[in-house]
């Protein structure tokens, strides 16, 4: 199983990760910065979850894998 | 600079020229047959060697590495990339605009687009929840008006008609307009101007009336503020309450700040965009297939954006000059502190390790991962809202002009001069 991680102070909200994989992530209405809706990675998303990673422009999404 | 180190002849010299197609010049591209980074020889008054990055990944990294510094063009020495006709020596501003609105536009404004990254970074963290996805998309009803009264207009024209005042200029100006809260968008450009190309010749904004007669096309920055300030007057009536300067000031800013981001976004959101919804229509035009392609199929208009942002990557490249604060390697190479880097987002996105046959257009690519606004943390800030306008004016066009064709052979529609900084058709007759 893969779980999300996203780094807080480095995102800048520009969104891409919501455009990448709309099921896993959102923007908090303050500042923009990312909410995680679902930690856990999916076998059929994983595909949009690495866009969401590899389209952030300042690499705060990280994956990790769990057991 | 370290004086003993050997001196390697340079890949590539500036300005190279744009090529026949619509893509970046085939000099830049053929570079990635030979490494992502290279010695890149440009006019400048102080160093005559820097670096070129092409790789995609290798571009990723530099712009995301704050050890590397973002120049501003004003910056003495800072290299030509394509534009031969800018003297060599730093141009001097003729007609400078008054103190007063040139310190709220650079003060506030330039913050965000400014050297310093966590000065820069800062101001953004106050203002992205105005861009975030579900915010941009909001404004999807306001976008979708302003693209009905543009498709109204063009059919009002009649074919033959031209796209780049109609649509193309006429979209943005409206869009950015309503979403940053001017009262009259004609403060910021007007339609009828057609694409005023990037870095040519350019006199700046003035104030001076007669730099402006000369240059009619430049809006007076006083005007625009004038026209943000009676916008943020009247509360309503602009864009309804909700937009981004009655925004910014309900979060807490003060109203000259507010003013001041208003007044670079307003800026910074229309002639690029402009520019790339030229290039754009362009692009699907010059084969009648991949337009046929799209009304047929709505649901692909998304995937063609990207692409044509990949493929076009319609992006000022000087903004992606860099100055390494120390010394770095970079893709195995030794970058000294102090050295000038240039990274080509164009020739990034023709990376073909990343992007397979990278000269073909692709209505079907993935080509998501492009660094069209650049990467880092100062990756354009209103590129939701951009993708919105692409989205809505493509998907209005095809559904009301499916049979949308040039008028002219697409080897004869009129491009922006070689040396500007943005690329674009200045003229876009169709018929249907």
């Amino acid at each position: 199983v893969i779980r999300i991680e996203v780094d807080q102070e480095t995102c800048i909200g520009a969104g891409q990760c919501v455009l990448a994989a709309p099921g896993y992530f959102d923007q908090r209405d303050d500042d923009g910065t990312v909410i995680v809706l679902d930690s856990l990675v999916g076998d059929t998303e994983e595909v949009e979850v690495r866009d969401a990673v590899r389209r952030c422009p300042v690499r705060a999404i990280h994956l990790a894998s769990t057991s | 600079m370290n004086g003993s180190r050997p001196r390697t002849t340079p890949a590539i010299t500036y300005p190279v020229e744009r090529g026949s197609g619509l893509g970046p010049s085939p000099e830049l591209v053929r570079l990635h047959e030979s490494g992502e980074i290279h010695r890149l020889a440009f006019i400048g008054p102080e160093n005559e060697v820097g670096w070129l990055v092409v790789g995609h990944a290798t571009s990723r990294e530099v712009l995301a590495d704050p050890r590397f510094v973002k120049v501003l063009p004003e910056h003495s020495g800072f290299p030509q990339l394509r534009f031969p006709r800018i003297p060599v020596n730093p141009p001097q501003v003729v007609n400078p605009p008054p103190r007063e609105q040139e310190s709220l536009l650079l003060e506030v404004g330039g913050q965000l687009i400014g050297m310093h990254v966590a000065e820069q970074t800062a101001l953004r963290r106050r203002i992205a929840r105005h861009f975030t996805v579900r915010s941009v998309n909001e404004m999807t009803d306001e976008v979708a008006r302003v693209v009905d009264e543009a498709c109204d207009d063009l059919e009002r024209a009649g074919a033959p008609a031209d796209l780049v005042p109609l649509i193309a200029v006429a979209v943005p100006l409206r869009a950015i307009s309503r979403f940053v809260g001017v009262a009259d968008p004609r403060a910021l450009g007007d339609p009828d101007d057609g694409i005023r190309p990037v870095g040519v010749a350019d006199p700046g904004v003035s104030d001076d009336p007669d730099e402006r007669s000369r240059h009619p096309r430049r809006p007076s920055l006083h005007a625009l503020e004038l026209a943000i300030a009676e916008g943020l007057a009247q509360g309503r009536g602009v864009a309804g309450p909700e937009y981004l300067v009655k925004r910014l000031v309900a979060d807490g800013f003060d109203g000259r700040e507010a003013l001041g981001v208003g007044m670079a976004i307003a800026m910074a959101g229309f002639d690029t965009t402009a520019h790339l919804m030229a290039a754009t229509l362009l692009a699907l035009l010059a084969e009648p297939a991949r337009w046929v392609a799209l009304s047929e199929s709505p649901e692909r208009i998304p995937r063609a954006i990207e692409e044509a942002m990949r493929f076009l990557s319609v992006g000022r490249q000087d903004a992606h000059v860099r100055v390494a604060q120390e010394d770095v390697v970079v893709a195995g190479e030794q970058i000294r502190a102090g050295e000038w880097v240039h990274v080509s987002t164009a020739a990034a996105n023709h990376d073909p390790d990343v992007f397979a046959d990278p000269a073909r257009f692709d209505l079907d690519r993935d080509a998501s991962g492009h660094v069209m606004f650049g990467f880092g943390p100062r990756q354009c800030l209103g590129q939701n809202l951009v993708r919105l306008e692409l989205r809505l004016t493509l998907e209005a066009l095809v559904c009301r002009f499916p049979t949308l064709r040039l008028a002219v052979p697409v080897t004869e529609v009129p491009l922006v001069p070689e040396e500007a900084l943005l690329f674009a058709p200045t003229e876009l007759k169709a018929t249907w």
